[in-house]
């Protein structure tokens, strides 16, 4: 008897091994399966922490290339950096530095950093107009794209660009007299052809919809341009208040405007000063007298006594009638790119060249 | 009569103890059938669960790398230009560092170069996308580095080196993007990797259906992962690349 219970036990026994091996696979189970989700939730967690940093390194390249130009960026030495932007994006922080490549070249790079260390960097290369440069790098004083023609009857005095003649002084000059004497030490020929530019107005990045969308200001058809005051203030708005530039102490003669024309244009005398750019034909007659740069797409004609002083762009070409003139002068066409940094000078992400990485 | 009355008892308590043995017999074996079998069925779902995890798990990891590796090659190259997409194969200028240009001599086609990278250049198989500040690219070999003659740190944490490139680097050169040609598959059940001539490595585990493909159009460039096993999960379709040059 006792030897069959203990027979039974045994089989007892056989059984509660089957049974505790049975738990311990379960047991193992459970723990790989733990181990996994663990894995999981740690590869998902490091991969959310990953996009976050991303998304902040760029959201603060884009806030960067977005910001309208600001004074300090021509205190950054070619070479040098600045951070310039930093934004909160999740639990990620994101910080943009400016670097200069060039005088026109920045390279904006972001970097998006996590709490715990996950660091991403990205890197766009945008590009700033610097008056400086625009104007120096014209071929002449009147430029054209190529095959374009110029016919020259009047008077394009291009023996002195860098020479500050009245109405202007040489204090409305100091930020670049330097540099212009530097740039226009060879001669500089009065027509010049552009090259590798088919429709860019030769201003960068920036072409003609790019000009009219950043012009706060359009005209059209013809018009006599002159300063517009009320009540001893300058009426920077009015669509012809050019700015006077031969009458200085008055409230307009600082005001250097920006005007564009979505079509031709015709300025019948008066007088203006600043950038004018027009998609189409421009024509200054009757005495019209214009001072700074201008940027037309078609032709520009100076006739019946018309006179320009600063440079011209026209990728048509153009002429210059007998008793019309043209005096070549960087100062004003630099003066008047200038004025308008605020508008023209903001970053533009260089198009076709994508991210510069990887960092 | 003692002995009968004696011997009831004990006739009693044989027959008793006999039943009670066979009782507990049938019922151990009835409760032993039943633990077998819930034992073996355990074992069998057991097993499947242990192919379902190891299926989801690959699944995961070859969605997860194959996601990943995709998105960051495409998103440094700008379709048509840097990367193509023909049937189940991307074509692709795999990108491996950039720098900033310090020093551009046309004479002797030397670059002198602030670097940051995955790798260091290797002139062995390695090209260089040259950009310009307006935008314009260029192309060219990787013939050899060397050390700088003059010191160039435009980048934090970078490297300077001398590249030798096979001709001269265009006037205006700002910026340079190194890389090597390869292309990537979505063939034999895995993402795999091919550079030059060379075979195609796969990056992921082998879990993927025929019906794995990338999804193309003109605007956008997309993937559908589809698990060959269905204990893996359901299909992945999602987004690689805007793809829409920038």
């Amino acid at each position: 008897m006792t030897a069959r219970r203990l027979h039974l036990c045994g089989d007892a026994g056989a059984v509660l091994v089957f049974v505790v091996l049975l738990m311990l696979a379960l047991v193992g189970l459970g723990h790989g399966l733990l181990v996994a989700s663990l894995g999981e939730v740690a590869a998902s967690s490091a991969g959310a922490r990953h996009l976050t940093a991303r998304g902040a390194a760029d959201g603060v390249v884009s806030a960067a290339l977005r910001k309208p130009f600001a004074a300090w960026m021509d205190s950054v030495p070619v070479g040098g950096a600045r951070v310039t932007e930093t934004i909160s994006f999740g639990r990620a922080a994101g910080a943009a530095t400016l670097r200069r490549l060039t005088r026109e070249s920045w390279l904006v790079e972001g970097r998006g950093a996590f709490r715990d260390g996950a660091d991403v960097r990205v890197a766009r290369l945008a590009w700033s107009l610097d008056p400086l440069e625009r104007v120096t790098e014209l071929p002449g004083v009147l430029s054209a794209a190529p095959g374009s023609v110029w016919t020259i009857d009047g008077v394009v005095d291009a023996g002195a660009p860098a020479r500050v003649d009245p109405p202007l002084d040489a204090a409305d000059c100091a930020p670049w007299l330097v540099d212009l004497e530097a740039g226009y030490a060879t001669l500089l020929p009065p027509a010049g052809v552009l090259t590798d530019t088919v429709d860019a107005p030769w201003l960068g990045l920036l072409d003609f919809p790019s000009l009219l969308a950043r012009a706060p200001v359009l005209v059209s058809g013809a018009g006599t341009p002159g300063p517009v005051e009320a009540f001893g203030a300058c009426v920077e708005v009015a669509p012809w208040g050019w700015g006077d530039p031969e009458e200085s102490g008055r409230p307009c003669s600082g005001q250097l405007p920006l005007r564009a024309s979505p079509g031709g244009l015709s300025v019948v005398g008066g007088v203006g000063q600043g950038v004018l750019a027009v998609d189409g034909d421009l024509t200054l007659t009757a005495g019209a007298r214009y001072y700074g740069l201008v940027v037309v797409r078609g032709a520009l004609r100076l006739e019946d006594g018309a006179s320009l002083d600063g440079f011209a762009v026209a990728l048509g070409g153009g002429s210059v009638d007998a008793g019309s003139r043209v005096r070549g002068s960087a100062c004003w066409a630099v003066r008047a790119l200038a004025a308008q940094r605020a508008e023209l000078g903001g970053l533009v992400a260089v198009p076709g060249v994508g991210p510069i990485g990887p960092l | 009569m003692s002995g009968t009355s004696h011997g009831r008892p004990q006739a009693t308590h044989r027959t008793r103890t006999m039943g009670f043995t066979l009782a507990e017999i049938l019922v151990a074996l009835l409760l032993g059938l039943l633990v077998v079998h819930l034992g073996l069925d355990s074992l069998t779902r057991l097993d499947a669960a242990s192919e379902r995890i190891a299926a989801r798990t690959d699944a995961l990891v070859a969605l997860r790398v194959g996601r990943h590796v995709l998105r960051r090659e495409m998103r440094h190259g700008l379709m048509g230009a840097d990367w193509e997409v023909g049937g189940d194969s991307l074509s692709i200028r795999a990108f491996r560092g950039a720098a900033l240009v310090c020093r551009n001599d046309s004479t002797t086609a030397g670059l002198v170069v602030s670097y940051v990278g995955d790798r260091t250049p290797d002139p062995t198989k390695d090209s260089v996308l040259l950009v310009t500040a307006e935008g314009s690219r260029a192309v060219r070999a990787l013939m050899g580095t060397a050390a700088p003659p003059v010191s160039c740190a435009a980048l934090d944490s970078a490297g300077a080196a001398t590249w030798q490139l096979d001709t001269a680097a265009p006037a205006g050169t700002v910026a340079a993007k190194l890389f090597e040609h390869g292309s990537y598959h979505l063939s034999g059940a895995a993402l795999r990797y091919r550079r030059g001539g060379s075979g195609r490595q796969p990056l992921t585990p082998e879990v993927w259906s025929a019906a794995t493909g990338f999804a193309a159009s003109a605007e956008r460039v997309g993937v559908e992962l589809v698990p060959r096993d269905t204990l893996a999960g359901p299909p992945w379709r999602g987004l690689v690349s805007p793809g829409v040059a920038r």
